[in-house]
């Protein structure tokens, strides 16, 4: 890797945590969903500081061209995040729905409750 | 002195009973169960003897459920609320000590410590290192040192009521929302108290979720740091 890419990649991840933690900060994303992003870029942080690591990594799984780990890794990452957010969104539907039919049957109640006020 | 009493619940049908009677025998102050969408029958326990409950209609993990009794602390204008575990390891003798604490030295938030007296019970051997941990980390970060940061039993005025009411973390609450009070200035001591292990039921933290809660806590407190002051 020539040392313009390095000294590159290390400020962009640099800045991406950066942004990461002041929206951490102003609870733009909360902590427990921003972590998965965090541990992310902290290692492509690394990666970029010791590209050595990166090398022995990809020959050991058996990579010949460390690039292609790179595209290889990347794409399971995303992939793993995107299924994560699926599972979140599951449960934000089925929270939602129950939800739904809590204010559905409340409201019912409640106008049961008001016209039986106005009986009397 | 308005005292609110918060007793966050989930799947505690083998105890609410007695905890609750234990709070009315031993106390005159208000209480609140907030009833976090248990599957058992404590809502039904709780329905059959007339207890103060408030039941979510969905699960939203302990951070939730009390920041739920400090809403509605809010709006019953209480000028003190105190959360006391629905599983009867925390006895509602303490609770008398903490208010007058709280009201003799005019502190924000006091908490209930296991460790100062080393009485009672203390905890296994594995939450006592993650407790040790926060402790050095809170003291690193605020100087304050608190002896029981994951402690339960934690006793909040008004000004704090208002706060928490407001922003209150989702899970594993405890330490951040001690470090959210040193960062923004509030006075936080402890006091003494004598625990018992639980009454029934099954705790909700397990060995292999203690890794993730102590990495996220960590990140979470670091980020109350540098929230300092600010909202």
């Amino acid at each position: 890797m020539s040392s313009r890419l390095q000294v590159l990649l290390i400020c962009l991840w640099l800045l991406v945590l950066f942004r990461i933690i002041i929206q951490m900060k102003k609870r733009i994303i909360d902590v427990k969903n921003a972590l998965v992003w965090l541990v992310l870029d902290i290692a492509l942080l690394v990666f970029s500081v010791f590209p050595s690591i990166f090398y022995s990594l990809s020959s050991l799984i058996g990579i010949e061209v460390p690039t292609n780990m790179l595209f290889f890794l990347g794409f399971i990452l995303v992939l793993m995040i995107e299924y994560n957010q699926t599972i979140i969104i599951s449960k934000l539907h089925s929270d939602q729905r129950k939800l739904i039919q809590n204010i559905g049957i409340r409201d019912y109640e409640v106008s049961h409750m008001k016209n039986e006020d106005n009986k009397d | 002195m308005k005292v609110l009493i918060i007793i966050p619940a989930y799947n505690e049908q083998e105890s609410i009973y007695a905890t609750i009677t234990e709070i009315t025998e031993k106390t005159d102050y208000d209480y609140v169960i907030v009833n976090d969408c248990s599957t058992d029958s404590t809502q039904e326990i709780c329905e059959e003897n007339g207890f103060n409950v408030i039941n979510l209609p969905v699960n939203l993990g302990i951070g939730g459920a009390v920041q739920t009794g400090y809403i509605y602390a809010l709006n019953h204008d209480y000028d003190i609320a105190v959360q006391v575990d629905g599983d009867g390891q925390h006895d509602p003798e303490s609770l008398k000590l903490m208010v007058k604490k709280m009201c003799a030295d005019n502190i924000d938030m006091v908490i209930g410590s296991r460790f100062i007296l080393k009485q009672g019970f203390q905890s296994t051997i594995a939450r006592q290192i993650g407790i040790k941990y926060f402790s050095g980390l809170i003291k690193k970060l605020t100087g304050t040192r608190i002896t029981d940061p994951t402690s339960g039993l934690r006793m909040i005025n008004k000004s704090l009521i208002r706060e928490f009411a407001r922003n209150y973390p989702y899970d594993y609450p405890e330490p951040e929302s001690t470090t959210c009070a040193l960062c923004k200035g509030y006075s936080v001591e402890e006091v003494p108290v004598i625990m018992r292990s639980r009454q029934g039921g099954v705790s909700s933290i397990n060995p292999r979720k203690s890794i993730y809660y102590m990495f996220k806590v960590t990140i979470a407190i670091i980020i109350e740091k540098i929230r300092g002051g600010e909202l």
